[in-house]
């Protein structure tokens, strides 16, 4: 009898760990959403070409404004968003996408055009496998040519009521300027699950 | 006796030479692609072709207006509307060819683009050697199951495709 209750116990003991998320401070959160292996960050390599999808959970994003004062509000306004960053460079990071193979300087304002304008329609969201969703809020950012990528950050609301994404989700990019054809990754549910708290 | 052991220990380090080599060459994995259906099964060009598609269509229904009104003016023997409705019509007709043709250029381009990185990477996977790409032109004559890795290759590069990396 002793036996079955100490088998139980250390049963219990283990599931309890297994069931366990991690808690982890400011800078290492980052570093484990910044991970790779983590599955919240995925790159898509063409040619010389790469495309880095970042997932950015809510407090990731809150940790990145380091906005103390506005961060309930801001927070209240993330709520029931799932929001991305699209990095894009060349592999060797020889120069910036927008003047990558430039002919003519319209081929570039048609380059920034697009990136400023036109991409957002491009980029769409696949929840949980049934839910096709379109983006609520797009933002190129500009760095002037100062770095060598660059990146696109879209959110796109939530169906239903859940205040995070806990559901599978397919990012895709249809790249109509560099003709890389449609960049697809999946964040998985499991790694959503995965995701630290964060320790205050 | 001491020949017979000299002869008899060279035949047998020969046939353990003979064995390695038949082992090793066993080793180097080869593997049939049929290029045909992969490019075909790609669901990326799939779903570029289903966007193309739209514009096209459009366009090829324009096209048949402009027949409709070449036809039109045929029937009712307007030698002027039948000039400028064949000038209009040819015009037409050749800008959709062109639109046809480049678009499925670019499908093409891209897609290779994309299954050449994602077959290397199956290749590697797979810890193969080589992969011969089967496409009906009689650059592979004949293979049996064994060497055939379409399907498998078919379904790596779609997930690849599907997941990102």
């Amino acid at each position: 009898m002793k036996k079955v209750i100490s088998l139980y116990g250390s049963l219990l003991v283990i599931l309890f760990f297994i069931g366990c998320k991690k808690s982890l401070k400011g800078h290492e959160y980052v570093g484990f959403i910044k991970e790779e292996k983590n599955g919240l960050k995925k790159t898509v390599a063409i040619d010389g070409w790469e495309y880095t999808i970042q997932y950015r959970p809510i407090e990731y994003i809150l940790l990145q404004e380091n906005d103390d004062k506005g961060r309930e509000k801001r927070k209240q306004e993330l709520k029931g968003t799932a929001c991305f960053a699209i990095k894009i460079k060349r592999a060797d990071n020889s120069v910036s996408p927008l003047r990558y193979n430039l002919e003519s300087r319209d081929e570039y304002d048609k380059r920034l055009n697009y990136f400023l304008n036109g991409a957002a329609k491009d980029i769409k969201l696949l929840y949980n496998q049934t839910d096709t969703l379109y983006p609520i809020a797009y933002e190129f950012e500009n760095n002037y040519n100062l770095t060598p990528e660059e990146t696109m950050l879209v959110g796109f609301t939530l169906p239903g009521k859940e205040d995070a994404p806990k559901e599978d989700m397919q990012l895709s990019f249809s790249d109509q300027i560099f003709k890389n054809g449609i960049i697809k990754v999946k964040i998985k549910k499991d790694d959503l699950n995965n995701i630290p708290n964060l320790i205050d | 006796m001491a020949k017979i052991f000299i002869i008899s220990f060279l035949m047998s380090a020969l046939t353990g030479t003979g064995v390695y080599l038949m082992l090793k060459n066993d080793n180097k994995k080869i593997g049939v692609v049929d290029a045909v259906r992969l490019f075909d099964q790609y669901n990326m060009k799939k779903e570029l072709e289903d966007k193309a598609k739209v514009k096209l269509q459009m366009l090829g229904k324009q096209m048949d207006s402009v027949e409709n009104l070449l036809n039109m003016a045929k029937a009712v023997k307007n030698d002027d509307g039948i000039k400028k409705m064949s000038y209009a019509y040819s015009y037409v007709r050749s800008y959709v060819e062109n639109e046809y043709k480049q678009s499925n250029k670019e499908i093409n381009e891209q897609v290779w683009k994309r299954l050449n990185s994602a077959i290397d990477a199956y290749g590697k996977s797979k810890g193969l050697h080589l992969i011969i790409g089967a496409n009906g032109m009689g650059s592979v004559l004949f293979n049996d199951d064994y060497y055939d890795l379409t399907s498998e290759a078919i379904k790596y590069v779609n997930k690849k495709y599907e997941e990102g990396n």
